[in-house]
This record gives structure tokens, sequence and C-alpha cells, in this order.
């Protein structure tokens, strides 16, 4: 191998090596934030099943008060507020579709205001849970054609 | 330079994947899904999820679904049709093509896809960290010129160079490396959200054909759900009298328990939807509960499924292939997860279908795959290979201690610190195997070397430090270093990775097969390496304290000692075990009784401590005597 032959091999393998070792490095930041994420992910797998219990204990409470339901109540909800989950209660509040859904719309005095909430949405951190499911205001005369 | 990616623009959802240490990999959007709603609101420049949850309030300004405008003509009779479903306005852009219209602004589909992929190309910038200007985007077989065409121009408004447009059942094969094989035809079976394509293609030795394709552009899960949804809603009617497809809150309930019942009955064969407080009738809350069986699924969709088949004997007519010389059958689209359509797929083309690949992934991860070989990845990344077997050591009972564990990336180095098995041991046999069981005699012997010249001492307290180092031709150098004298001893061994697959093969398989008895083997030498060195323990703990310990204690313990000898190489496991405990508690009341008259022997404690420690490391590993 001349010399010019082996500075080339050189410069290659060079190459090779630093390119080995940026991937690896980027591996290791990525392995870091797909860990954060895989959690998160895993939370809302967990969690997002019992909001749905909470769901149905909120609709039941409309239907007439009792202590022991209450209870439960406040149990769930300290369990989910110490998880780190966050409530989103947007009622009377402007729509954010970042937040919430909507399913329906009705006429109103003001435009874009969530008028009924359904489902409460939840985040954890800046992780979204579950949108608020949410019934918004439009002040157009003619109603907009809803689609399914 | 930045990596290419590989994208999956869809009519309901779009996925991107991109190749990374030659696998590909499935890249999250923002929001931690592998899958991006094909939805935007081209006035905010929202995508996805949050411009899909608007669709309600705002029908006529979020667009979805734009994929069946691509490079169309506003008169086309597909174009027509497709009017008549989409809530947005479809008006004549510029040359007779088919755009978008919200309020006053015209927008091109081009440009509508090209938000999709904005938010993709950025999304995967952040998830690499690192520029993406480059893609590989999929387009179904069925695709014009003009179509491909805008397609492209969609990629290039988004700021990404479309280093090839690729046919999506194509894409699915590459998937599932079926390019390799010799030229072959297979048939891509592909029911998405709103779409079903049926294409047979012919593969391999540098061949991408398309024989034939046809489909439904109407025809996806949406109509599973929809189906679902209307009966669970007639039961509920048929109970109550009351509809629920007209309370929103209700319907948006069912919605939800009808997808997830669907999913749920992939797996199992009955589910139960259970939505209490659903609906109210005269100040009353009703209930729904019900159990749907996958039967009852099957049933009900069981016309649908049927008009999937049409489709997929025309195309098998079209194609001139004999439905026998298919070679393989590919699964695309979640729906394909039903198990009813797998079974009708397996029954018209008379094999298995492929589906290992997730159905929702797959055409991006082909994709991702011409992406590497055009990105040439392959040759950029250096190639590791991995040892194929695990590399060990054999210890004390004859056990294989394992150093490198097999599908470790080479090159590597491992060491780890032995002692001695024996008083005034002077020296070690170094004996190197590979293979995955427990027990030495069942390995392969690679080498075996001795390391002499150890200064005498008591077992367990000389430090030999044993190091395998693998370079990246496979060549292993094992090393064993005696820390005191400096004195080491290596041995150079040439084909420890040069196994023939076969041979690998039969080493992993026999490991399987007796995996059991292995077990209990290596428990049996365990319980026995645990009870020799409590009685070296236990004998020379009577020897330094014997004017120390009560003479009734002595006694206790000298007879234990006696009791595990006369069983420690016997088969009897739980023996062995039950008198190392009985001798364990014994030996520990002479600790307790140092301890408490510390006055009498100050540095008792101290003794016991080190004693402890040399004990647990010969525990852990010794080299066998020689």
């Amino acid at each position: 191998m001349t010399k010019s032959n082996k500075d080339t091999k050189l410069e290659e393998l060079k190459h090779k090596y630093l390119l080995a070792l940026a991937d690896y490095q980027n591996l290791e930041k990525r392995v870091w934030s797909e860990h954060e994420r895989l959690q998160t992910e895993t939370y809302r797998k967990v969690i997002t099943p019992f909001l749905d219990i909470k769901d149905d204990i909120d609709a039941a409470k409309k239907f007439g008060q009792h202590d022991g339901i209450d209870l439960i109540q406040h149990k769930m909800e300290d369990i989910i507020t110490k998880l780190g989950v966050e409530q989103i209660n947007p009622e009377g509040k402007p729509f954010e579709p970042e937040i919430m859904e909507c399913i329906s719309t009705e006429e109103g005095s003001e435009h874009n205001r969530v008028t009924k909430v359904h489902k409460k949405g939840y985040r954890m951190g800046t992780s979204l849970l579950r949108p608020a499911i949410v019934t918004v205001s439009i002040t157009n005369l003619q109603k907009k054609e809803e689609t399914p | 330079m930045s990596k290419i990616i590989g994208i999956d623009l869809g009519t309901t959802n779009s996925c991107m994947a991109v190749m990374e240490g030659g696998k590909p990999k499935v890249i999250p959007n923002a929001e931690g899904k592998n899958t991006t709603p094909s939805v935007v609101d081209p006035d905010k420049h929202t995508v996805g999820e949050v411009a899909k949850r608007q669709l309600v309030i705002n029908p006529d300004r979020i667009i979805y679904s734009v994929k069946r405008l691509m490079g169309k003509r506003h008169k086309d009779a597909s174009v027509q049709k497709d009017i008549k479903m989409l809530s947005y306005k479809v008006v004549e852009g510029k040359n007779g093509a088919a755009a978008v219209k919200i309020h006053d602004k015209t927008y091109t589909p081009q440009e509508i896809s090209a938000s999709v992929l904005s938010k993709l190309k950025k999304d995967a910038e952040s998830f690499l960290g690192d520029t993406v200007d480059r893609a590989v985007i999929t387009v179904p077989a069925y695709f014009d010129d003009a179509q491909r065409q805008a397609t492209k121009q969609a990629g290039e408004i988004a700021g990404l160079k479309v280093e090839r447009i690729i046919n999506e059942p194509t894409a699915a094969s590459l998937a599932y490396g079926l390019d390799k094989k010799q030229s072959h035809y297979i048939a891509v079976y592909d029911l998405g959200g709103g779409t079903f394509d049926i294409t047979v293609l012919e593969l391999g030795e540098g061949v991408f054909q398309v024989k034939a394709t046809n489909g439904d552009t109407h025809l996806g899960g949406d109509d599973f759900d929809q189906l679902i949804i209307t009966y669970l809603a007639d039961e509920f009617k048929k109970e109550h009298g009351i509809d629920l497809r007209k309370d929103p809150q209700a319907l948006q309930r069912l919605r939800d328990g009808a997808e997830k019942a669907k999913i749920e009955l992939s797996s199992t064969l009955e589910t139960e939807i259970n939505l209490p407080f659903v609906t109210v009738k005269d100040n009353q809350p009703l209930h729904f509960v019900t159990k749907l069986t996958r039967a009852k699924l099957e049933s009900l969709t069981e016309e649908l499924i049927k008009q999937t088949f049409g489709p997929v004997a025309a195309c098998i007519k079209d194609s001139g292939v004999a439905k026998t010389d298919i070679h393989e059958v590919v699964m695309v689209g979640g729906m394909t997860r039903m198990p009813r359509i797998v079974e009708e797929v397996k029954k018209f083309f008379g094999k298995e279908p492929n589906r290992s690949v997730n159905p929702d992934e797959v055409v991006a991860v082909g994709a991702a795959i011409q992406a590497g070989v055009i990105g040439g990845d392959v040759h950029d990344v250096v190639l590791l290979d991995v040892t194929p077997l695990t590399l060990g050591v054999e210890t004390m009972g004859s056990v294989m201690t394992p150093l490198i564990a097999r599908n470790t990336t080479i090159p590597t180095s491992k060491s780890e610190v032995f002692s001695t098995a024996a008083d005034n041991q002077t020296s070690v046999d170094i004996h190197v195997l590979q293979g995955e069981r427990p027990l030495a005699k069942d390995n392969k012997s690679l080498g075996r070397f001795i390391l002499e010249g150890i200064p005498p001492a008591p077992r367990g307290t000389p430090q030999i430090e044993v190091k395998f180092d693998i370079d990246a031709n496979g060549i292993l150098t094992v090393t064993a270093n005696d820390k005191a004298t400096g004195k080491n001893q290596s041995i150079r061994i040439t084909g420890s990775t040069g196994l023939s697959d076969e041979e690998i093969e039969k080493m992993r398989k026999a490991a399987e097969e007796h995996a059991q008895e292995d077990k209990v083997a290596r428990e049996r030498i365990e319980a026995k390496n645990q009870a020799e060195t409590l009685l070296y323990t236990a004998e020379k703990t009577l020897k330094e304290n014997k004017e120390k310990i009560k003479e009734e204690l002595y006694k206790e313990v000298e007879q234990k000692v006696e009791d595990l000898k006369a069983v420690k190489d016997k088969e009897n496991l739980e023996d062995i075990q039950k008198k190392t405990e009985e001798l364990n508690t014994s030996l520990s009341k002479i600790g307790q009784e140092m301890y408490n008259k510390p006055q009498e022997s100050p540095s008792a404690p101290r003794d016991a401590q080190a004693t402890g420690d040399k004990e647990t490391k010969a525990e852990e590993g010794e080299v066998e005597q020689p």
C-alpha cells in the first residue's frame, strides 16, 4: 500500500470511527428520550381506562348524592392527582383543539366557547392523556352542517 | 449526511420510518403516536389529531382525505362522487385541477398534503436530532403519472427532496424482505381506514412490477365501526325506545365502545360493552350493558368482508397469474388484524398470509428500507458482528461462569476477579468455554491454560483477574493476571465466532431442550459449593476460636459440620440445603456470642468480618482447582 493510499484509508477509517461515535452518542440521547416517551405511553395505557370509570362516577353523582360515592370519587381523584395527572375542565372557556375535542355544536351568543363538557380531559406534564370532550357554541345564524 | 425517511402518506393516517443501524424504526410524532391523522387545518396551520378534533365545529375548514383529490381534475367522475361525501368545498383550480376552497382562499391538494408532510418532517427532525430533507414516499399502485407527480410536488413544497415514489404494495413486500428471493408473484391485501386495495406484484432479482391492481376506494375500517354502532344503537332502541345516535355524547360513547369491542374481539371470543348512565328517560338514568361475541361481529360484517373478494378475484384474473402461482400474500392495514379476514384470505389463496409486521406501519417500514438502499446506509455504517454464543470460564464444581453474553456486539472486553478454591493453591486452571449450558462439560471447550506462581494463601484470598477480549475479527484473547504478583498468562483463540450457523443453532437448541435438567444440576452444584464454603468457614472458625466458644455451642457446630459433610456429596438437594441452613444458624450463634463480649476479644468481630468477605468472594466465583 502506498503512502497516499494509506492516508486515504486512514481518513476513511477516521470518518467511519467518528460516524460510529456520533451514532452512539445520538443513540444514547435517543434511548433516554425514548425511555421517557415509553413511560408516558405506559402511564397513558394504565391510567386512561380508569378515567372512564371516573367519568361513570361523575355521571352517577348527577342522579343523587351518596356519601359513599363521594368518598370513592374523592379517593380516585386523590390517586390521579398524586400520579401527577392534571384535570382539564374547560366549561365556559374558548375551544382549544390542542386539549379538547368537539363532538357537537349549538347556537350561542359567543362563538367558539365550550358550552358543555361531556368528559373532562386529562394531561400529565406536557403529554395529553385524553382531550376533554365538549360541545362548542357557534354564532352563525345558519348552523353548520355537522359531520359524523 | 442526513438520513432519508420513508413516508406512508395515507388517506386517513400517515406513518414514517427510518433505517437505523441497518434496521427500520418507526418514528413517533410529537404527540408520541406512531401514526398521524392526515387531517389539516390550513388556516391555522395545524395538522393531525389537533386538526381532527375540530372537524365537527369547522367541517368546512378542516381538510381530510385529500389524497382522493391528488392529481385529479375537478370534472373527474371520482372527484364528483367524492365531493358529495366531503364536508369542505372542492372547486376547479388551475387547468381544471381539483382544489380545496376555504373562505376566499384556494389550496391545491399538494399544498394540503405538504402540510401533513411538513409536520412529519418536523417531528422526524426532532426525534432524530438531525435535519431531514430527503424522503421516499409511497402511493397506491393505481396512482397515475399526474397523481405521482402531485405527490412529489407535495414533498417538495414541504422541503423534502423526494428521492423516489414507490408503490404501497411494493413497500409492504420490501418490509417482509420478499425482494431478496428469486423472482416470484406476491398478492398484497390492504384494508385501511377508508380504502381497500389488492395488488398482484412480480418481485425479486431487481424486478418490481405491478401485474394488476384493484380495490374499492370507499371501503375500510370505518364502515366496520359504523355497522357495530348501528347494531348496538338498534339493540338499545329496541329495549328502551331511545335512539342513542341522536345524542352526540351518547353517540361518542357508543363509537368509542364499538371501536374498543372491535379491537378486543381480534384476540378474544367475547367482549362486554358497558356504558353506565348512557342517557336519561323520565329523569331516570339508563345504562347500556351488552355482550358482543366474535361470531356476532363476523356475521354483522360478513357482507363487507365479502365485498373485498370481488376486487381480489378481478385482480387475479387481470394479472394473468394463476392463484396457485402466487407465492406470498402480504396483509396491510389495521383491519387485517381481524381473524375472520385472515381466515378468508387464507382460504382464498390457500396459504398463510404474512402478517408479522405491524399492518399499520408495514408500508412506512418498507419505504424506509427503500430509503436505506438509496442512502447507502448499509455501506456507511460500520457493520459490527456479534458473539453468537456465550463465552465464559469453568469455575468450582464444573460450572460455566459466563463473561460475555451471546449477541454482544464486538469488539468488546470484559473482566472479572476470581479466587482460589483451596488453601495454599499456587496455580489456577483457566478453562475457556463457549455455549449456553450451565455445566462446563456440556459446552464447547475453546482452550485452557494454567497460571502458576500464586503465593500460598488461604482459599479465597488471591485475586486473579480474568479478562476476555474479542477484537472486531472475532479473535478472543483470554488473560489471567494475579494481582498480587503481577504474573500473567494468556491464550489467543481464533475460532471463537467461526462456528457454522448449524453448529450455533444446534448448541442453542440443546440449551433450550435441556433447560430444566440443567437448572436442577446447576442448583445442586451451587448448593454443594455453598455447603463447602460454609464448611470451610465453620471449621476455620472452630479452630481459631476454640478457647472463646462455649463447649456446648462448639459441640453443636461440630455436629452440624459432620451432618452437612454426610449429605453434601449426595444427590438430595433439599437435604444439602437443609443441613447448610442448620449449620448456618448454629454458626451465627458463635458470632452473636462474640459480639456480646467484645471486651474479652476486641479483634474477633474484625476477623469474623474479614473471613466473611473472603468467603463471599470465593462463593461468587472461584477458578477450579487444577
